[in-house]
């Protein structure tokens, strides 16, 4: 609070003060003028006169007349003495509320200096979050759980700080997987060239081979295929590789996530002959755009994941939180080996021996996620591995 | 109110405050014995104030007191006036200290002024050798008791619980004895002369 307002406010409660005490003078000031008035000092009077003659005109009731003529008297007595002391008692009233208006308005202004030293040590620790967000540092938290709109000014600077570090770590991420990917596309296109005129060059020596030593062509044709198999497997790793450089971006639709998760647990039911899929229905707004393919291309990476992990079950769980979906994708495998937990989401990054898998899954699961505006992120479990795919929701039609 | 009137209301109320000084004739002393007697003013009795809290039913008190510097001697007496409108006469009581208080019943106003007259009263037991004395007179309107039963009343009218007829002022509340206490004895009218003792 500036000194000029703590004056003003001063100013104004003794102005309020000063009036409430005129006012109240006079309000004090009638009421006992008004006890003490003649008229009500005649009416007494009168009263006891009226005692006196009915006990002379009626002497067989005379005690009884002499009683009321006493409490008469006695009032009479009382409002005497009080109009002597009427303006003490006035002034006594008047103190009285006074001091109760004062100590109304000392508590109020007391509550209000500590409201307001309060409010600028928010907006103080707001300024700074402000400075540290400027500065470029993520992440920042106020941990202001008022109700009031300088704590929400505090979460909203949260809210945004958390965003922008997720954004940034979005960025990193698919900076770093186009790395990955421009380095796939040239190994795919490297072994590719090079591959067909090996096929190409093998066919012709088996058909050489063939003509002119006809003893030879079983073991040349033998070993043809084999060579052919060695070929394809690499023509496999080739065509992964291409694939992973290829992810496209998501045709977007506006789609009711329940029904896209009923349904691939459906048509995905015998898919994994040891793995049962579940999903639970809840009752939310569950409606996102997504490309529907792409993001049935995540649940099957998922869930090939469980399946080869040796998992039996795999769940599938909305959660709504305010403006964002999450599906829950639990399975009861082994989980995920704590060595790998940092990099999971990494290309080549994988478990599995040399030949079973190239680790690419995951990675692009994950870039699939990014590219709708969410995240696929590793949640914490005690059973079994659990991911979160995390989703924005639709904005209203 | 014109600047005029405003003129008027101020002086009025000067002459107001020093009339009293004015207003009552001093005393007159005289020593029988070793006992310096006073014999107060008719006028004192006559005021329209005193007169007007004589016949209003409660207790007026005169409370005289007198003092001797040169003997360090100070000694007071109490003349409580009380008018009984039932019977239409004043009880007098008259309280010296050392002596037992003495009742008298005073049939009419005239009489009472009569009585105030001839009356003298004994202020200081041992003042031979005393040149002056200080004498002071202070009217009460009403008595200790009127005023404690005042208080129970106001306090129970003021306040929600009731007090017993009977019961001292024992209430604790803050309020209660806000109010309780500020129904005070205050002079009414208040005379102080320096006398001469006269031998």
């Amino acid at each position: 609070m500036t000194p000029r307002r703590a004056l003003l406010l001063v100013l104004a409660a003794a102005a309020a003060l000063f009036a409430f005490h005129l006012v109240m003078r006079r309000v004090s000031l009638l009421s006992f003028n008004l006890a003490g008035t003649s008229e009500v000092r005649d009416v007494i009077d009168e009263a006891m006169r009226d005692q006196k003659q009915l006990s002379r005109l009626d002497p067989s009731h005379a005690s009884e007349y002499r009683q009321k003529f006493e409490r008469v008297r006695a009032i009479g007595k009382r409002l005497d003495i009080v109009a002597l002391n009427r303006e003490e008692i006035a002034r006594r009233y008047e103190t009285a509320l006074i001091a109760v208006v004062a100590t109304l308005l000392l508590a109020f202004f007391a509550l209000y200096a500590f409201a307001s030293a309060r409010r600028e040590r928010r907006l103080a620790v707001i300024q700074r979050a402000l400075e540290a967000l400027g500065r470029g540092e993520t992440d920042v938290t106020i941990g202001d759980r008022s109700r009031d709109v300088v704590a929400r000014i505090g979460a909203m600077i949260e809210t945004t700080s958390r965003d922008i570090s997720r954004d940034r770590r979005r960025l990193q991420y698919l900076d770093h997987l186009a790395s990955w990917q421009e380095a796939a596309r040239r190994h795919a296109h490297e072994i590719r060239t090079p591959l067909t005129a090996a096929r190409m060059e093998v066919d012709g020596f088996v058909q050489q081979v063939t003509a002119n030593a006809p003893a030879l062509s079983a073991t040349a044709l033998q070993a043809q295929v084999s060579i052919h198999e060695e070929l394809d497997r690499l023509r496999e790793f080739t065509r992964q590789f291409t694939s992973f450089a290829r992810i496209g971006q998501p045709r977007r639709e506006r789609l009711d996530l329940q029904n896209v998760l009923d349904e691939f647990t459906t048509t995905f039911s015998g898919a994994w002959p040891r793995v049962t899929l579940a999903f639970t229905f809840t009752i939310c707004d569950c409606t996102a755009e997504i490309d529907r393919e792409m993001f049935r291309q995540v649940l099957v990476n998922l869930c090939n994941n469980s399946a080869l992990a040796g998992a039996s079950r795999v769940s599938f769980e909305i959660e709504e939180e305010r403006e964002w979906l999450h599906v829950n994708v639990c399975d009861d495998g082994p989980g995920i080996d704590p060595s790998i937990r940092a990099r999971l989401f990494q290309p080549y990054t994988t478990t599995r021996a040399v030949g079973e898998g190239m680790g690419l899954g995951l990675a692009i699961s994950k870039k699939i996620v990014l590219d709708h505006g969410g995240d696929l992120d590793l949640g914490p479990s005690t059973t079994g591995a659990l991911f979160r795919i995390t989703l924005p929701k639709a904005a209203r039609a | 109110m014109t600047r005029a009137a405003r003129r008027l209301a101020l002086l009025s109320l000067c002459l107001g405050l020093i009339a009293p000084l004015f207003a009552a004739a001093p005393p007159s002393t005289h020593l029988r014995g070793e006992t310096l007697y006073v014999t107060l003013p008719a006028d004192l009795i006559a005021h329209k104030d005193v007169r007007r809290q004589l016949t209003s039913g409660l207790t007026t008190t005169f409370a005289i007191v007198a003092s001797a510097e040169e003997a360090k001697q100070s000694a007071g007496i109490r003349i409580d006036v009380r008018y009984e409108p039932w019977d239409e006469v004043f009880f007098v009581t008259t309280r010296t200290v050392g002596t037992a208080p003495k009742t008298q019943r005073i049939a009419s106003l005239a009489l009472l002024e009569a009585w105030w007259r001839e009356t003298s009263l004994p202020v200081l037991s041992h003042a031979s050798g005393i040149a002056s004395v200080q004498l002071t007179v202070e009217v009460l309107p009403f008595s200790v008791e009127e005023q404690q039963e005042t208080q129970r009343w106001l306090t129970r009218s003021l306040g929600e619980r009731p007090l017993a007829d009977g019961a001292a002022g024992t209430d604790t509340s803050v309020v209660d004895a806000l109010f309780g206490t500020s129904i005070k004895r205050r002079p009414i009218l208040r005379y102080k002369w320096q006398l001469q003792v006269k031998p």
